[in-house]
C-alpha cells in the first residue's frame, strides 16, 4: 500500500468520525447551564422534526430582567437535540413574581449550512401557579405555547406573548 | 487562472450591481409591491370562513409574536469560504373597517449596502384580507411562495385560522 493510499484512508476515517460526531458537537453548548434549585414551576415539552439530512436543536436562554428593562443572561437549557450528551430539560424553576425573559432558540444544521432563529417572550410566574410550555419545530415552522396551570391543577389561559419592549407594562 | 477568477468576480459584481440598482427597482410601498407581484403572477387568493375581525386579530398577534424584532443568522458554504447572512424583520398591520393588511419587510444587516433600502427593509410579502360578509373573508397573498415559502405557509395558516405556527425565516 502506498503512502498516498494510507493518507487517503486516514483522511476518510477522520471525515467519517467528524460527520458521526456532528450531532453531539451541535448539541454541545459553551453557554452556562441554567441552575435554580427551586421547585419546578415551568414544565417544558419539546419536539423537533428534521428534514432530509438536517436537524434542529432547540434550547432556551433564560434572562433576568433588570429594573431598567435590560435582559441579563442567567443560563441556558438544552430542550432538544438528536443525540444529547445529557437528558434534555423538561422542568425548571423561574423566580416567582419577577419578570423572566425567555428566548427559545432553534438552530438548524444541515449540509454545509447552519441557521438560527428565535422566539422571545416575557413571563412573570405567579406564586402557586405552574406553567406548561409546548415547543414544537417542524418543517421550517415553529410554535411556542405557554399555558398557566392553577394551584389546584386546573388549566388556565394561554400566556400572551410579551416582547421585552413591553417590560414596563408586563 | 488568476485572470479567469478576476474576470468572473468582475462579471458577478456587474450583474449584482445591475440587478440591485439600475435594472430592478424595489417597490417602496405596499401598493407598488402588490402591483409588481400581480404583474409577476405571484398572488394567491382564497376565501377564509371567518370574520375579518378574527383575521385582523390573528395578523396582529402573530406578526408581533413571530416577526417583531426578529433577527436571523445563517452561516453557509464550505469551511474555507464561509458566508454569514444576518437579516432583521419588520411586520406592519394596518386595519380598517373593511380591510386588514399585513406587510412584512426584511432588512439585510450586512455592512455592504448596494442600494438604498427603505428604513425597515424591502417588502417580502403583503397579505390583504377584505370582508365578504360577516362570516367570510377574502384573502390575497402577494409575494413569492418560492423564495419565502415558510412565511407564505405560515401567513396562509394565520389567515385561514388553521395554524398559528411561526415561520423559520433563517
Amino acid at each position: 500500500m502506498s503512502g498516498y493510499e494510507l493518507m487517503a484512508g486516514r483522511l476518510s476515517r477522520r471525515a467519517v468520525l467528524l460527520v458521526g460526531a456532528l450531532p453531539w458537537l451541535a448539541a454541545c453548548s459553551t453557554a452556562a447551564q441554567y441552575q435554580d434549585a427551586g421547585p419546578p414551576n415551568l414544565h417544558l415539552s419539546t419536539t423537533s422534526t428534521g428534514a432530509f439530512l438536517s436537524f434542529t436543536v432547540v434550547y432556551l436562554d433564560i434572562n433576568r430582567v433588570t429594573a431598567d428593562c435590560r435582559a441579563e443572561h442567567v443560563g441556558t437549557l438544552n430542550l432538544w437535540a438528536p443525540l444529547p450528551l445529557r437528558p434534555p430539560a423538561d422542568a425548571v424553576h423561574l423566580p416567582e413574581d419577577r419578570l423572566s425573559h425567555l428566548v427559545f432558540k432553534f438552530r438548524t444544521h444541515g449540509g454545509n449550512r447552519e441557521s438560527l432563529t428565535s422566539y422571545a417572550t416575557l413571563l412573570r410566574p405567579r406564586a402557586g401557579h405552574t406553567y406548561q410550555a409546548a415547543v414544537k419545530y417542524d418543517a421550517g415552522l415553529y410554535d411556542v405555547e405557554i399555558r398557566e396551570i392553577g394551584p389546584n391543577g386546573t388549566p388556565g389561559p394561554k400566556v400572551e406573548h410579551r416582547p421585552l419592549s413591553e417590560c414596563r407594562r408586563a | 487562472m488568476a485572470t479567469a477568477i478576476a474576470r468572473v468576480a468582475l462579471a458577478a459584481v456587474l450583474v449584482v450591481g445591475c440587478t440591485l440598482s439600475d435594472c430592478t427597482e424595489f417597490p417602496r410601498s405596499a401598493e407598488a409591491y402588490r402591483q409588481q407581484a400581480t404583474a409577476a403572477g405571484s398572488v394567491e387568493t382564497f376565501e377564509a370562513s371567518r370574520p375579518l375581525r378574527d383575521v385582523a386579530a390573528t395578523f396582529r398577534d402573530r406578526a408581533s409574536s413571530c416577526l417583531q424584532d426578529l433577527v436571523t443568522t445563517t452561516v453557509s458554504g464550505p469551511t474555507h469560504r464561509l458566508m454569514m447572512t444576518k437579516n432583521s424583520f419588520h411586520p406592519t398591520v394596518v386595519v380598517t373597517d373593511r380591510k386588514a393588511e399585513l406587510q412584512v419587510q426584511m432588512r439585510p444587516e450586512s455592512g455592504l449596502q448596494l442600494v438604498e433600502l427603505p428604513e425597515n427593509g424591502f417588502l417580502v410579502l403583503v397579505a390583504q384580507a377584505s370582508a365578504l360578509d360577516g362570516r367570510r373573508t377574502r384573502i390575497e397573498i402577494f409575494g413569492s411562495s418560492f423564495f419565502y415559502s415558510r412565511l407564505y405557509t405560515a401567513v396562509r395558516g394565520w389567515a385561514a385560522g388553521t395554524s398559528t405556527a411561526c415561520p423559520d425565516m433563517s
